[in-house]
């Protein structure tokens, strides 16, 4: 466990929005782990201070974590959970319309799809308010439209709160959303920058087992035919470029 | 076209529900067969922790007769590729290839004839999902199962089945895969997710009228744009 916090040097920025990405077994989650439970160790600062030296209170509006599927619910549904803690009815009703689940808020635990879990714990964590966000592989449980309405509230989110925002996954497409990109493997970071210019270096990625998303890999092919000059998210503009 | 052997089959859904699993037990194709469901997670009921001990509460619960549960234990670990690992080893420790490979080992102990998979692909990077996919290849011609995949992805659907059924809350339509995912109008009016390699082609020949065809590999889809911009 110790090891990855030794190798890695990571630092990031307030208010930002970090992805780290990397195959199976890369490191992705203990990372996590230890950036949100190990707070005994002295290397991880916020704010220039150790992690230790906040009581658990202030850490509750510092650092939250989701960790797919490992909560305790305290309560028997969302609303009863948010009410046993306290949240105020301004955020739970912000949180729930920008996810768009407040039809299942008041479903018992038991009726819930791991998907709902999932979505629950990062009503939880934001609803804190926390400095810091951690997300570990949660597009793994959610579906493409939960992650646009995710990325489009975090966006609103991050411009009303200061969230900083560190997210891992095996899905390339997720880091799009993000302002930058760390590559890790075998506890080294391989690759760092802006998501567009990591993304570039196909070969490197795939050497690392990672899948390129649909249309960067498609754009860094066309170009190597010279029938593109740029990297083109966008399917209608790239139809454009290539036929108009 | 139905769901058999000789086929793997997709279940595109919507968001995930337990009411597509209720809806396959129903299947008259698969409802009088051995079926065995292949999740994600793993219940850590009491501490079972170990692969032994995972392996073993298995067979206890399912009431699963063998003469030798240790020989079978090993077998259906080897055929998943799992033979090196300790079967002391905890569960926790594995990695989500191995994670995934072991749930389906699991399932093979009660020699099920169909195997029904919830997002098979989830969790794994491009190299492992390569070597899950062919692995179940070689398991369905040789152990002569039916697989099924249930799954949001359309893109993996696309890529890797060959009979679809489209689901959400009720059976919206089934045949052939590409068929079904390359209804981009439909799959459009039911907020059904589309192939993105589906998608582009279905832009550029309604837009532009582009004799390129839809292809399931981003290699042949490069030589069609070649041969046509």
């Amino acid at each position: 466990m110790n090891k990855i916090i030794e190798v890695y040097d990571f630092s990031f920025s307030k208010n930002t929005f970090y992805s780290i990405s990397g195959a199976n077994n890369s490191g992705k989650t203990t990372l996590i782990r230890l950036l949100q439970k190990d707070i005994h160790n002295n290397k991880i600062q916020v704010n220039n201070k150790n992690l230790n030296d906040y009581n658990m209170n202030e850490l509750n509006t510092i650092i939250r974590g989701v960790i797919p599927l490992e909560i305790k619910f305290l309560g028997n549904s969302l609303i009863e959970e948010l009410n046993i803690r306290n949240i105020d009815e301004e955020i739970q009703n912000y949180l729930l319309k920008g996810l768009k689940i407040k039809s299942i808020s008041k479903m018992k635990y038991s009726e819930l799809t791991n998907r709902d879990i999932v979505l629950f714990q990062i009503v939880i964590a934001l609803s804190y308010k926390p400095q810091i966000l951690l997300l570990d592989c949660v597009s793994n449980y959610l579906t493409n439209t939960d992650m646009k309405n995710l990325y489009k509230l975090l966006n609103d989110y991050r411009s009303k709160y200061n969230l900083t925002l560190i997210s891992t996954t095996n899905k390339l497409e997720d880091t799009l959303y993000s302002d930058y990109l760390f590559i890790i493997d075998n506890g080294n970071i391989y690759l760092e920058g802006k998501p567009l210019d990591v993304l570039e270096k196909d070969n490197v990625l795939n050497k690392l087992g990672l899948s390129l998303p649909f249309m960067i890999d498609l754009s860094v092919k066309l170009r190597d035919y010279n029938l593109l000059d740029n990297i083109e998210l966008d399917k209608d503009r790239m139809v454009d470029i290539l036929w108009k | 076209m139905e769901i058999n052997k000789s086929n793997i089959t997709g279940v595109l859904i919507r968001k995930p529900s337990d009411k597509i699993i209720k809806y396959l037990l129903n299947n008259e194709n698969i409802n009088n067969k051995r079926i065995s469901i292949i999740k994600d997670e793993f219940n850590y009921i009491n501490f079972k922790t170990t692969i032994y001990d995972y392996m073993n509460y298995e067979i206890k619960n399912k009431n699963i007769i063998l003469k030798d549960d240790l020989k079978k234990i090993k077998d259906s670990l080897r055929i998943v590729g799992l033979s090196y690992l300790d079967l002391d080893r905890n569960i926790n420790t594995l990695s989500e290839s191995e994670k995934k490979l072991l749930s389906l080992a699991l399932s093979l102990l009660s020699n099920p004839e169909v195997l029904i998979f919830l997002e098979p692909f989830n969790k794994l990077d491009l190299r492992n999902e390569k070597r899950l996919m062919f692995l179940l290849r070689k398991i369905k011609e040789k152990y002569d199962k039916t697989i099924i995949f249930i799954s949001t992805n359309s893109n993996m659907l696309y890529k890797n089945t060959d009979y679809l059924i489209i689901y959400d809350d009720k059976l919206l339509k089934e045949g052939s895969t590409k068929e079904l995912l390359e209804d981009v109008v439909f799959l459009k009016k039911n907020s059904l997710s589309i192939p993105e390699i589906v998608e582009f082609t279905y832009i550029a020949k309604s837009k532009y009228n582009v004799k390129i065809d839809y292809h399931s590999d981003i290699r042949d889809i490069i030589k069609d744009i070649y041969k046509h911009v």
